[in-house]
Parts: structure tokens; sequence; C-alpha cells
């Protein structure tokens, strides 16, 4: 019945492809021919340059260092979001009383606003009231108040550990998904078998959930590498650059810098990085989609 | 219970206490904050439960700030972001898993696509083009920033949940001599509702987040949503921690409410890659 009508059918796509091409298309265009501009924020037309954008940051021992905290800030953050996201989803599959209360509270990180828990993060790592470094030094763990984000060389530590606190619960969310519906009949068997715990885990629970594990570890990066919302407002890259990751170097270039075509240059390198990422992506579910994975 | 037994389960508690503990810790210390007086913050030693119980933080975020004002901003921002991308996804979903064309494919794994693009990427070329239309320090110029970062998401879902829905329902409404548009509004919306809501909170959450848009959009302290509005409470004189505190439980609240209300249909049946953040 539907298959004759193709024009009532893009009729109703009609509305989406007009917000597509303009706020979607249009703008990565510009953003791409912008890089090979030379063009200030308060400018109308810039300065055509070819490559030169692009040699510029190639050059830049800047770039390269925020390359390095890039892969510094999603390597680290992610090990510690799956780590944890998967110890917290096998306590919160198991039985017990509260369980419900329990689930509903190790999600709530994920869903507070981002400003909140970081101006909370500010106010809890303060250097002369913040509770850690009270609980720190009441515990001797630490003899003197530390400054957590305000120096350098604790600075990327300090937003690291915020980054898996916020953001586990994702990975908690999906594999928690993934384990209701493996079959019992599985661990029941193994334990007829006489299985120990920790094998059932490693011959039956981690093969079940390798798909969605490697699903979201990809997703993970594509969204912890492109992160600039919590930097920004925790460092806003520094102390120094000690913190300033790419996305956060691409916004200061533009926003602060005021150079929009070098700001775009930047953010097109990135994009290419993250196109890999978003082509394993897209490779990997539609082969999980044909049951493949 | 034998003792080893005993001994396990004890443990097992303990870690999930400590996993509890991890996560809504240091919620509860701001939470326990914001309920005291100002004299209190910078006490040495803190004390766990405050002194003296009080709302007057709250009263002052109220009283003395444009606080309302950001987050009837937000609101209204949410508000518009959610009807253009919900309406516009549903008509997009709809045909692109009922009719058949070339390029339908494409259309929707470009949605998939531009829904990772990072947005670094698009702020800038959009805020040039707000410029040009003169749609910065507006709202309906955020609103439609936040299209342009939810729609692709919400067309992609709404795609899957429309294709596990099956098409027989609505060609045996043809037959029973249905017109097209009631086919539409009486046997298929009614059977979308799941993915509508899944879309309408994704939307709500990302808008009610937002903050790189927000800061790079808005000059002026009227347009302000609340995630820029927070945060100029720090000023480089004095951070009001008083406002802050207060400020941030305030807008948490929707967020949380709205998760506690969804989390059980989150955790069944979404799969990866349902959220964003």
């Amino acid at each position: 019945m539907y298959k004759k009508d193709h024009l009532i059918g893009i009729a109703f796509l009609v509305p989406a492809i007009i917000f597509m091409a303009i706020l979607i298309v249009y703008p990565l265009v510009n953003s791409f021919t912008l890089s090979f501009y030379r063009q200030l924020i308060y400018e109308t037309q810039g300065v055509y340059v070819g490559f030169q954008n692009y040699l510029k940051i190639l050059y830049d021992p800047g770039f390269w260092q925020a390359f390095k905290l890039s892969l510094i800030w999603t390597v680290t953050t992610i090990a510690g979001q799956v780590v944890i996201g998967v110890a917290a989803a096998l306590i919160l599959h198991a039985d017990f009383k509260g369980r419900g209360l329990a689930r509903a509270f190790v999600m709530l990180p994920f869903f507070m606003p981002t400003v909140a828990v970081t101006l909370m993060w500010k106010w809890l790592l303060n250097e002369q009231y913040g509770f850690v470094n009270y609980l720190l030094m009441s515990l001797h763990v630490i003899e003197k108040p530390i400054s957590w984000l305000g120096t350098s060389s604790l600075a990327m530590a300090s937003i690291v550990f915020i980054g898996i606190w916020r953001y586990f619960p994702f990975v908690t969310i999906n594999v928690l998904s993934r384990l209701q519906t493996i079959q019992q009949e599985l661990y029941e068997a193994a334990s007829i078998d006489g299985a120990n715990s920790w094998k059932k885990f490693w011959y039956i629970t981690l093969p079940e959930i390798k798909g969605v594990l490697a699903v979201v570890i990809l997703l993970r990066s594509l969204f912890m590498f492109n992160k600039v919302d919590i930097i920004l407002l925790l460092t806003k890259g520094g102390p120094g650059t000690s913190t300033l990751t790419l996305p956060v170097q691409a916004y200061s270039y533009a926003f602060e810098g005021m150079q929009l075509g070098r700001g775009s240059a930047n953010a097109i390198i990135q994009f290419l990085i993250v196109l890999a990422f978003i082509l394993i992506y897209i490779r990997t579910t539609s082969q999980a989609s044909k049951g493949r994975v | 219970m034998n003792a080893s037994k005993r001994l396990g389960r004890a443990v097992f508690y303990l870690l999930v206490i400590g996993l509890v503990l991890f996560s809504i810790g240091p919620i509860i210390w701001m939470l326990l904050s914001s309920l005291r007086p100002k004299v209190e913050f910078f006490a040495i030693p803190p004390t766990f439960l405050p002194k003296r119980w009080t709302l007057e933080n709250y009263f002052s975020v109220f009283r003395e700030t444009e606080f309302v004002r950001f987050l009837m901003n937000s609101i209204w921002i949410s508000i518009g972001a959610i009807v253009i991308s919900t309406v516009v996804g549903v008509s997009a979903a709809y045909s692109l898993t009922r009719f058949q064309y070339r390029g339908r494919k494409l259309f929707s794994v470009f949605s998939l696509f531009a829904y990772m693009l990072p947005s670094i990427l698009l702020v800038i070329p959009l805020y040039l083009i707000a410029v040009q239309l003169k749609l910065t320090d507006k709202l309906s110029g955020l609103v439609l920033a936040y299209v342009a970062l939810c729609l692709p998401y919400c067309i992609w879902v709404l795609c899957s949940f429309f294709e596990t829905l099956p098409i027989e329902l609505e060609e045996s409404a043809f037959i029973d001599g249905c017109g097209r548009v009631r086919a539409l509004f009486h046997v298929a919306l009614p059977m979308l509702i799941p993915g509508i809501i899944a879309v309408i909170v994704f939307t709500f959450t990302y808008v009610w987040n937002e903050y790189l848009f927000a800061l790079v959009f808005i000059n002026s302290d009227a347009k302000r949503t609340f995630p820029v509005g927070l945060e100029s409470f720090v000023t480089s004189f004095d951070v009001y921690w008083e406002y802050i505190l207060s400020g941030s439980i305030i807008v948490s609240i929707p967020a949380v409410v709205i998760f506690l209300v969804t989390q059980r249909s989150l955790i069944k049946g979404y799969g990866a890659g349902a959220i964003k953040g």
C-alpha cells in the first residue's frame, strides 16, 4: 500500500530535510571553507589563506600537547568508566533488598545538570574550605590543603576523576540492560558443572556483554573526546595549559582568540579523528543488527 | 546460613553501600551545604549536618538574583526545542520507515552520523549564521541551535521504534477505508508513544544541560539560560556559594524527577547508544 506513494512519503521528510540542510549540512560545509580563511570573529569576510591554518596548527607544539592531553583524558576516563560501570552493573544486577533505590541512586550523577555537578565539585575541591581536603586531612592522607584544580600536576587527575564519576552510570545502564537478557539456564548449568562465581563471570557473563561493551566504549570515546563543557566549567583548560584538550583549544581559538578560521581548522582536524570512530561505530551496529556481533 | 555465606553477604552489602556513597555522597554534601546559613559555609571543621537548618539560601537566590529569569529562559528553550524536534522527527521517521524511495537509508545513516558530530565543530559556523541572521542573543537562535543538536538523534531513535511496529495494522486500516492521515493519527502514532516519550526526555535532558552554545550565543544577562547564569555567580571577585548551591539543587529537581519516572524503561529496553552525554 505504502510502496506506491513516494511523493507523499517524501513530503513527510521535507521539514527534516530543510532543518538538516540549514542547521547541519550548510554549517559543516561552512566550517570546512572557513578553515581555509583567516577570519576574525567581527569580520564579515575573511582572507583566503589555503592550508595555512592547518600548517600552523600542525607545526604548533601547543596542538600536539593538546592532542596528547585529549588522548590522556579520553583513555583514562573511559578505563575508569568501564571498570566502575561494569562493576556497578554486576552489583546492581544481583538480587538484594533495596535494589531499586540503589539503582536510582547510582544513576543519579549522570542525570544531574552538568553545571550543577561541576560547581558542586568546585565546592568540594576548594582549597580552603572544601570537604575533600578536610576528609583527606582528617584521615591523615595529606598534611596540608591541596588546590586540586589549581595545581598543574593535579588538575588533569581531578577532572578525570570527575569525568569518571559523572559518566560511569552510562556504562552501567547499558550493561545492566544487557545483563537482564542473559538466560538464567546458562548459569544453572554451570553451577551443576561446579563452576565458581569467577568462572561464571569469565565464561558466561563476559562473552555475553562483550558486544554491548564494544559499542559503549566506542560511543563513550566519541563523547569524551568531544567533551568541552565539563572542562570549560572546571578549569577552562588551565592552570596554564595543563587541561587544554583539543575541543577546549578550538573553543579558545575561536571565541577567546577570535580567530574563527583557525578554530575551524582545529575543529576539522578533530572531526577527522572522530570520523574514524563514527565509521567503526556505524559498521559495528549495522553488523549487530544483522546478528553478527 | 553458614558463616562464610553470611560473611559473603556482608561484604556484598558493604560494596553496595560503597557504590551508593560514591555516587550520591557528593550530591548529599551539596544538599546539606545548601541548607545551612552562609556563616557555616566556611566553618573548620565542617559539621556533617547543618547546626542550624535554613532555607534562606533558597529565598535569596530568588530574591537577589536573576535566577527566575534564567530558569524561565531554560524552560522556554526546552519547550521550543522539544516541539520542533519531536514534530519534525516523527514526520521524518514516518516517511523513512513507511515509504520506499531512494536515499532513505542514506538519510537515516546521515542522522546517526550527525548525532555523533562534535559540538565544537557546529558551534563556530552556527554562530556565524546566527550573526548573519541577527539571531545572536535571542532565545529563538538558541532554540534552532538545539534543534540542530537534537533532531538527528530524534530521527534515528524514532526510526528504530517505527521499524518494530507491524505495518499490517496500518494496512488493514486502509482496507477498512481509513484515509492515510487517519491511519497515521489513530493507528501508528498511538503505538509510537513510548518512542515519542523517549525523544522528549532526551531533548529535554540535552537542552537543560547544554552549556557551550548557551555561552557562545547569548551575551546579555536577561537572555541567559541557567547553566551560564549559575556559572555567572562565580565572579573574579567573589564566589556566591549561597546562590550556586541552592540554585544547583533547584535546577537538578526537574532532571532528577524525569529520570526517576523513566529509569525503569531506560534500564529495560534502551540498549546501547540510547543516550548521549
